[in-house]
């Protein structure tokens, strides 16, 4: 028996298996890290580096890789797991060993991918995960017989109960780990291709023999070479003796990716008979799924669940629940937010005298972070709702309903996973595209995603809402609507842009969905609490370091420069006038912007205030005025960084009265007037700043990783001129609208 | 302490919190161009990643 010994330096090892077979959940076990699990395909799409450290101590690198069914990797993701295991990675160690974690529920599928893996005559350690659920469907696994029939270590494993981990990390620091005695037999009819190929990759692409082997029969599994090469490009030996064969093939009528495939899976079959014993009365593969009784109830589950109209009453009730509870929920911790901030905002004003500095902190400082820390309580209840959801295994179901709509767009329902990770935020959901394999539908998907309203919108919806009505003088049930529209219309708004885009820019063909839908678990109260509690502490981090330190920043452009001594005395008189060079220049007209703005206001006076108004010409069509203009340039640093904005602009102090203060901003927004004496933000502005925030795209953070992942700014600029155009556009129309309608 | 402290140690602050977002926005921009995530604030995992390789 050949082993492979342990490298002298910390051994890198490579996580590999199906989509959702629990590779995040056993990274995390033995890592201790918190990276996202779910239970839909396509959670990991990129790879994730941690360390884990054997019984004796011993540190070893883990890499988390995206889930594959193959090593022909038709889609971005993964071709990361690929690459990184052909070596092709330069950011990424060439992994000393493989970690196989194979579904034990669907071992012959799973194995599938185990079997090209052990064509690289890498050391393999294979895991068997979900066991429980495997003994629960009544399989009986002989791991002992794989082991023996593969030649690797094989352990049964629970990752999710943290079992097998002790057994797994006795594996892992094995020193004689053994290389697989991985035998089968390739179809006669591709074998001398095989050879050839072989040679070939050896000779002229310089790869080592097994791996060589392992690429060339790969090469012959897929009709498209690109999905095995990627980037790398073959030599032009080697594409010439491919091409040679697959005439040859054609000529003769020869299925040589059938073949081959079909080769795979008997040999597999022929292993997985001798390794699994079905349940009494199961005769085959079919009997025996029917009478798993987990997958019967996913069945009697989803008859509902995926109804072509119950499916869509059981989302909209989940969503209606989602957020009835972030408005119903969330009031006492929001007043124990407010009275700790009530109570920081009195002692500093007690300990510091009235001065800038004691204007920086409570009007800057705690004023801004304020305005966006108060939504904590709403932020955790939407990522509690989104955990369960995931954790169950509904999100996979909620695609599968939405495909319906999506292939009338022109998408299919795997473009919907990414869309439903930007409920949370963008950034996730534009990478989770990756998952989607025709290049046009993911860069489709990537364009239309951050309309999804994401959980940094939620405070401004929120804010805005409070303003626009209030919830003692209508039901709840009005809010809930309100929130409901921000959230449908920016779903429209994807779903009609990547209509408009798969008609015109990016025409393609509809693809047919095919989306493995995991059976139905019981969340992990565990994981979602992890994750709320993750969001949460990004949410609160973002507050205490961004935000405060943009809300300080603003408050210093909107306090200075401060008017000339005297201005104040002055009232109305234009501040063109109060700047003017001398008396000899002509005398400016006052300004024709809709708002006249005077020197006996600081705030128009400062450097916000001018940015603000160089902005007016531009957004007073759509009924709003300099200082929300401010805030929407704010925005795009983060556009939560709307509401600390409105709190530094209208300078909203503090008091000891935590109901006064509980309705400080909402009501200083109310009370805001434009100069002719008329409110500021009216129903129609409320409404209209909400869509424009539904529609806007302001997230420098998300360009950034959309430049990345469509490879250049092209499509990151396009995104931000067409998504920020419809904003106006639409806002425009429905302030004109609503203006000429008498509201 | 002089009379009007306040004044310089606002200016201060501000300064500071400026040039803390600069260099923040300087470095997401190199992550991001390194091929890493390009916002460790998104629950991508990268923040407590490079916590755990740095123990």
């Amino acid at each position: 028996m050949s082993t492979a010994a342990t490298p002298r330096t910390a051994p890198v090892y490579a996580l590999v298996g199906n989509p959702n077979c629990g590779k995040s959940t056993l990274f995390n076990a033995l890592t201790g890290l918190k990276q996202k699990v779910g239970n839909y395909p396509g959670v990991t799409v990129e790879r994730k580096v941690g360390t884990a450290y054997t019984q004796h101590g011993q540190p070893l690198t883990l890499i988390d890789l995206p889930g594959a069914y193959s090593l022909a990797a038709r889609s971005p993701d993964e071709a990361v797991t690929r690459d990184v295991l052909l070596g092709r990675r330069a950011d990424t160690p060439m992994p000393d060993r493989i970690v196989c974690i194979a579904d034990a529920t669907n071992l012959e599928r799973n194995l599938y991918l185990v079997h090209q893996i052990l064509d690289l005559g890498r050391p393999v350690v294979l895991v068997l995960n979900m066991m429980d659920l495997a003994a629960q469907a009544g399989l009986q696994i002989r791991a002992a017989r794989l082991e023996h029939e593969l030649g690797i270590p094989v352990i049964p494993c629970e990752a999710a109960n943290n079992k097998g981990l002790i057994e797994l990390k006795l594996a892992l620091s094995r020193h004689d780990l053994p290389l697989p005695r991985h035998a089968w037999d390739v179809p006669a009819a591709l074998a001398p291709a095989v050879s050839e190929l072989q040679a070939s990759l050896i000779a002229a692409d310089a790869k080592a023999p097994l791996v060589a082997r392992a690429e060339a029969l790969l090469l012959l599994t897929d009709p498209d070479p690109l999905r095995v090469t990627g980037s790398t490009p073959l030599s032009a030996n080697t594409t010439r003796i491919l091409e040679s064969w697959k005439t040859r093939w054609t000529a003769d009528a020869t299925d040589w990716s059938g073949t081959l495939v079909s080769a795979r899976y008997d040999a597999i079959g022929k292993l997985v008979a001798q390794i699994v014993v079905q349940p009494e009365g199961a005769e085959d593969g079919h009997a025996a799924r029917a009478s798993r009784s987990t997958l019967e109830l996913s069945d009697k589950i989803d008859a509902v669940a995926t109804h072509p109209v119950w499916g869509w009453v059981i989302f909209a009730a989940i969503m209606a629940t989602m957020f009835f509870s972030i408005f119903t929920l969330a009031g006492i911790p929001m007043g124990w937010i407010e009275a700790l901030m009530a109570a920081v905002s009195g002692l500093v004003d007690h300990v510091i005298p009235q001065g800038a500095f004691h204007s920086l902190v409570i009007d800057g400082a705690i004023a801004g972070v304020e305005g966006v820390i108060i939504f904590l309580p709403q932020i955790l209840i939407l990522f509690l709702f989104i955990g369960f959801l995931e954790s169950t295994g509904y999100m996979a179901r909620a695609a599968f309903i939405m495909d319906r709509v999506m292939s009338k767009v022109g998408l299919n329902g795997k473009s919907f996973i990414p869309l439903l990770s930007s409920y949370a935020c963008a950034i996730p959901g534009v990478m989770a595209a990756r998952t989607i394999e025709e290049p046009k539908d993911r860069l489709v998907t990537i364009l239309v995603a951050p309309f999804m309203s994401c959980s940094a919108r939620l405070p401004v919806y929120l804010l805005l809402i409070a303003a626009l009505v209030s919830a003692n003088e209508v039901p709840v049930g009005t809010q809930v609507g309100l929130m409901l529209l921000m959230y449908a219309l920016g779903t429209g708004g994807a779903f009609f842009f990547a209509w408009l885009f798969k008609k015109t820019l990016l025409r393609g063909a509809p693809p047919l969905m095919i989306m493995e839908l995991p059976p139905y678990r019981l969340p992990r109260f565990r994981d979602v609490l992890i994750q709320m509690w993750e969001r949460g502490f990004i949410f609160v981090k973002r507050a205490g370091t961004v935000i405060l330190a943009l809300s300080i920043v603003l408050w210093f452009l909107a306090n200075y420069p401060k008017p000339p001594e005297g201005a104040a005395a002055a009232p109305n008189q234009p501040i063109v006038e109060a700047v003017s060079p001398g008396p000899d220049a002509p005398r400016a007209e006052p300004a024709a912007a809709p708002s006249a703005v005077t020197a006996e206001d600081p705030l128009a006076y400062s450097l916000a205030g001018r940015a603000g108004r160089l902005l007016e010409p531009l957004i007073a069509p759509l009924g709003f005025d300099w200082r929300i203009g401010i805030g929407l340039i704010q925005s795009f640093a983060a556009r939560e960084v709307f509401n600390s904005s409105m709190s530094v602009i209208f300078s909203v102090q503090e008091s000891d009265d935590e109901a006064a203060t509980r309705a400080q901003l909402r009501d200083a927004i109310r009370a805001a007037e434009r100069p002719d004496g008329s409110k500021l933000f009216t129903p129609l502005v409320c409404l209209n700043l909400m869509i424009f925030y539904v529609f806007a795209m302001q997230c420098i953070s998300t360009l950034a990783v959309v430049k990345r992942e469509t490879g250049g700014w092209k499509w990151a600029l396009f995104q931000l001129v067409y998504m920020t155009g419809t904003a106006w556009l639409v806002c425009f129309v429905v302030y004109q609208a609503g203006r000429a309608l008498g509201f | 302490m002089p009379a009007d402290w306040q004044t310089p140690a606002a200016f201060l602050a501000v300064a500071f919190a400026a040039v803390w977002l600069l260099v923040r926005a300087w470095r997401k921009r190199v992550r991001a161009a390194s091929g890493a995530c390009g916002s460790s604030d998104e629950g991508c995992g990268c923040g407590s990643l490079k916590k755990n390789l740095k123990r």
